[in-house]
């Protein structure tokens, strides 16, 4: 009996140890648990604080175009200046024909970087523009910020060549035409400049503060007297955006 | 009395773990996917119109994470007849172009919300001049 009741008093106890065991076990694959869900929950609020920091930049990036032009071989050239926060990152240029119905939208992959206070140049200058349609630039940055830029719709019609002056016969008319981007007909003020070494414009100064009339168009005169001849490019700048046409004076 | 000790300790364990094991399971699916979400953004860069019902949304994936446009509403009812861009992957920094035909009369002149919504859930919507 009393051996019997010791055989007994064993396997309780053995019995407790292998309930001890199994509910430590329990305990230990529940921490384990815990503590793989409290990473995971970190992680995410991780990457929340990253996503907030993200959305705090995309709110502090400003773009402001300096400059936009199109060159004598209608090539776009932008310029623009980081007066935001942070630096920017440019992968996008937009271009809409808004003259064209329905206005086509094209998209150019670009790749600038623009730091705080910086200018960057020449940005979209593969993409081929024209002057005469009512164009707007679009850029884009890689946070998603979109920056907008109305083109006056600009035209300079006259000759690409002028002869060497010699009588009043040989002044050659040029006619700047721009539409406001409102489609109302204003005068617009302009500047207009060509960069010739013996190049005069008739009645006012090279370069010259002029305005476009009720049809919003004004014409210019222009004249040359470089003798061994040479090429030279009138400029209209209107606001920040700068036509360009290129013309050849021939020798005389 | 051992046996039955191990076996009912056996079972408990074996039913803790399931059950601890399904719930976290659970939860790291839940919480992948948040966080998913929480990398995505998408800005709606341009709404091109035909003159008629055709329209095209450009989006710009602008996250941390692919993504996939789901649908497209305008003034709150979902595009049907998607011709193109509609639950293709968009990479990071790329952009897409929805092509559909408005469910909504679209009326030149009027102005009209246009919302992208992600396979996720995440959104962006502009407002915009027919």
């Amino acid at each position: 009996m009393r051996c019997t009741g010791k055989l007994s008093h064993n396997r309780r106890g053995a019995g407790s140890i292998v309930g001890a065991v199994f509910i430590f076990l329990i305990l230990l694959s529940g921490s384990a648990f815990y503590i793989l869900n409290a990473n995971l929950t970190e992680e995410y609020n991780e990457t929340l604080q990253d996503m907030q920091q993200l959305d705090l930049k995309r709110n502090k990036e400003i773009i402001e175009f300096s400059s936009v032009s199109v060159t004598t071989d209608n090539k776009l050239n932008v310029t623009a200046k980081n007066t935001g926060s942070y630096q920017v990152h440019l992968i996008w240029l937009g271009l809409f024909d808004k003259t064209s119905t329905p206005e086509t939208q094209q998209y150019f992959s670009i790749n600038t970087y623009v730091d705080v206070g910086e200018t960057a140049t020449t940005i979209g200058s593969s993409v081929t523009i024209t002057s005469a349609s009512q164009n707007v630039i679009q850029l884009v940055t890689e946070l998603g910020n979109i920056f907008h830029y109305d083109m006056y719709k600009t035209t300079i019609t006259g000759p690409d060549t002028i002869p060497y002056y010699q009588t009043s016969a040989d002044w050659r008319n040029y006619t700047v035409r721009i539409s406001a981007t409102t489609g109302t007909s204003v005068p617009i003020y302009f500047s207009l400049y060509a960069n010739g070494s013996s190049v005069e414009f008739d009645g006012i100064s090279n370069p010259a503060w002029v305005h476009t009339d009720a049809n919003g168009e004004y014409t210019v005169r222009i004249k040359s007297t470089h003798a061994a001849g040479e090429t030279f490019t009138l400029y209209v700048t209107v606001e920040s955006l700068v036509v360009q046409k290129r013309i050849t004076q021939e020798p005389a | 009395m051992i046996v039955l000790v191990l076996i009912a300790s056996v079972a408990v364990y074996s039913f803790s773990v399931d059950t601890l094991g399904s719930s976290s399971s659970l939860f790291q699916m839940h919480t992948a996917l948040r966080e998913e979400q929480a990398r995505e953004r998408l800005s709606i860069l341009a709404v091109w119109w035909d003159g008629a019902s055709q329209l095209n949304v450009t989006v710009l994936n602008c996250g941390k994470i692919e993504l996939v446009i789901d649908a497209v509403y305008i003034n709150g009812v979902q595009a049907s007849a998607y011709t193109s861009g509609n639950g293709e992957t968009v990479a990071k920094g790329s952009i897409a172009s929805i092509k559909f035909a408005s469910s909504v009369l679209i009326v030149d002149g009027q102005t009209y919300e246009i919302a992208a919504v992600t396979e996720r859930g995440s959104r962006d919507a502009v407002y915009w001049k027919a």
